[in-house]
């Protein structure tokens, strides 16, 4: 285990008028529990609105949640419990550890730093090299580790595509070793013939450098090409989790299976977009709706999933969802 | 019958780094009620090209040289006032970001109401009603109410279909739409792309559809043309395409689709990056890349040829040869 969440929440407060008073909150997760475990690929996934990144940035402490708890297990064997900051004294350790690629690799590298300052950095903050010369030995190992060459390290990142902005990217979060990656749509700014490149690299490094990653997608497909858990979100809530393949085979929750049918087929001969009847958009998330989430668009509505929340409901081994639907005498 | 005819395209644009030949020497036609989907990557010259059609570029710094036919008519260089006429009311067009299309200081009934009266002389309540009932048609809820209303406070999937309901309320022959899902969840892409589809069929209005997406290609289009670095690589039939891929570009892309049954393993892919355009290579823009590169590829543009099925392929692989 390396991190587990407990009800974790997250509102955003909408100040109005002068004095900024809060007029509201953006309920961005509403009771999330999640664990992450050594060496696994946990997927996330959901449309825009969901919370996925916001879960990823609570994570990585860029947020700090409103409620709940989160518990990390430290690699000494060492468990640090706490509700919204990381106490401080583990806070560096922590950041070390636990590191994130962003989705835009135009806005997530400084343009004024060159490569190499820009891994440099990492390495210089957690003084992790005494010789300067070593360090330089490791920047140029590190750039050939994401497929780049040395003499990168004097570029500056206007000079690159996307893609190997990307690499530059994963290569300033393997820099310091960490435990987690933090993933948020690494491929979802690149282009088709170049995020394979980038799924392999990933896989790659995990395969390698026993890497576990906190996989953030909308990609449906791409999220179970990596992933060996999937957590599917809505509005702030989990809606399905379980083993990628169990979720994928044996879908439960209505939501996952309409996800699912959305996904063009790469088939002209079988066009089955035509199947989907999902009306309605996602309500807002300053207003979500009582009950299940979903309620509102949903073809197998009850009375009781308009009052009640659905709690997390085991389906299968290792596999749950929430939903009415399963559970027994309702 | 085609409808519009674009022979040897040529868009290039004067910049500092040098000329940019953004679309070079394309040529295809839109057949009457058909979906043509064009399909490539960033840069690789789809979205310049529907722009040239539109006379949405302005010249100078664009360059444009060919010929652009709509029904016979000469669209390049054509007078700005004549232009107007067709722009809209004979082709219409539908932009990626539904969000910037519009103009947040007017209401969307408004903002479509103005499109409508540029090209029909018909009283304000007339439109109103038509361009309610268009809102309706495109499945937005309380259409009523949500024409006085701003576009703000429509999410990016109903503004998008309020855009597909205001263009097709002038009743347009050709709609170009360009990359209009790309922005939208998965789920709101299927009610769109489902609203077009069955527009489509009802009014036979013939579409452009440019995208990057092969899956969104699959649902709608009748036929595909693919585009690599300036250049029409790849011609045919949207079920032949699929099933019989030539281009080595065309092949690499179907083949970079993430395939349930090959979970986890390593994904065949297409080395190296799309070149920049003012730095397309020599000879076949697409040789640096490719697996099949011959020493032909490296000096000498392949020209269009034609195979079986309407399948047309500009790659050395095939020239004199049928099949491979």
């Amino acid at each position: 285990m390396i991190i587990k969440g407990k009800k974790i929440r997250k509102y955003f407060p909408i100040k109005k008028g002068i004095f900024l008073q809060t007029a509201g909150h953006v309920k961005a997760l509403e009771e999330v529990d999640f664990f992450v475990q050594e060496h696994e690929t946990l997927g996330v996934v959901g449309e825009s609105g969901c919370g996925k990144t916001t879960l990823g940035r609570v994570i990585t402490q860029l947020y700090n949640p409103t409620s709940g708890e989160l518990e990390y297990h430290s690699p000494e064997k060492q468990t640090f419990t706490f509700s919204k900051k990381m106490p401080k004294k583990g806070l560096k350790k922590y950041r070390r550890d636990i590191q994130m690629i962003f989705q835009d690799p135009f806005s997530s590298l400084d343009p004024r730093m060159t490569i190499g300052d820009i891994l440099r950095e990492p390495l210089d903050v957690h003084e992790i090299y005494d010789n300067p010369a070593e360090r330089e030995d490791y920047i140029e190992y590190l750039l050939s580790r994401v497929g780049l060459y040395a003499d990168y390290a004097s570029r500056y990142p206007h000079e690159f595509s996307g893609g190997q902005r990307q690499r530059i990217s994963l290569a300033r979060a393997i820099a310091l070793k960490p435990r987690l990656i933090v993933c948020d749509e690494p491929t979802s700014a690149l282009d088709v013939s170049v995020q394979s490149q980038i799924v392999n690299l990933l896989q790659e490094l995990k395969a390698e450098e026993q890497m576990t990653y906190f996989f953030i997608s909308h990609d449906l497909d791409l999220v179970h090409h990596m992933s060996e858990r999937i957590m599917v979100m809505y509005l702030g809530s989990v809606m399905e989790e379980g083993d990628s393949t169990s979720v994928f085979e044996n879908t439960a929750h209505p939501y996952t299976k309409v996800l699912m049918k959305s996904i063009p087929h790469w088939d002209p001969k079988q066009k089955k977009l035509k199947d989907v009847h999902l009306v309605g958009e996602p309500p807002s998330p300053i207003n979500p709706p009582k009950g299940c989430p979903f309620n509102t668009r949903c073809t197998h509505v009850m009375d009781i999933c308009k009052n009640e929340r659905p709690p997390l409901i085991e389906i299968e081994d290792n596999h749950k969802a929430a939903c009415w639907l399963f559970k027994e005498g309702v | 019958m085609s409808i519009i005819d674009v022979k040897h395209l040529k868009t290039h644009f004067k910049t500092e780094e040098g000329i940019v030949k953004a679309v070079d020497d394309v040529s295809f036609e839109l057949r009457d009620q058909e979906i043509l989907a064009i399909v490539g990557e960033s840069g690789c010259g789809k979205s310049v090209t529907v722009q040239s059609i539109m006379g949405l570029l302005k010249t100078p710094p664009a360059i444009i040289r060919g010929s652009i036919k709509y029904r016979n008519e000469e669209l390049v260089g054509m007078p700005l006032k004549k232009y107007y006429r067709i722009r809209g009311r004979e082709i219409g067009m539908i932009f990626q970001e539904p969000m910037s299309a519009f103009d947040p200081l007017y209401t969307v009934g408004d903002q479509a109401a103005e499109a409508v009266s540029q090209h029909f002389t018909e009283s304000k309540t007339t439109i109103r009603k038509k361009i309610i009932e268009m809102f309706d048609k495109v499945g937005i809820p309380e259409a009523e109410k949500r024409y006085d209303e701003y576009p703000h406070q429509m999410s990016g999937g109903m503004l998008q279909r309020m855009m597909i309901a205001l263009t097709l309320s002038c009743d347009p022959n050709v709609l170009i739409a360009d990359e209009p899902t790309t922005a939208l969840d998965v789920t709101i892409q299927a009610q769109v792309l489902n609203v077009m589809r069955d527009l489509q069929r009802e009014t036979g209005t013939a579409i452009i559809f440019i995208t990057h997406d092969l899956g969104v290609v699959a649902e709608l289009a009748d036929r595909v043309h693919v585009m690599y670095a300036g250049k029409v690589v790849e011609k045919a039939d949207s079920i032949e395409l699929f099933d019989n891929p030539k281009h080595p570009y065309t092949k690499g892309l179907l083949a970079s689709r993430l395939k349930r049954e090959l979970k986890g393993q390593e994904l065949p892919y297409i080395k190296g990056t799309v070149p920049r355009a003012f730095e397309f290579p020599a000879g076949c823009r697409f040789h640096p890349r490719c697996p099949n590169k011959m020493a032909i590829c490296e000096s000498k543009m392949p020209q269009p040829i034609l195979l079986q099925n309407g399948h047309e392929v500009s790659c050395w692989l095939y020239n004199g040869a049928d099949e491979s």
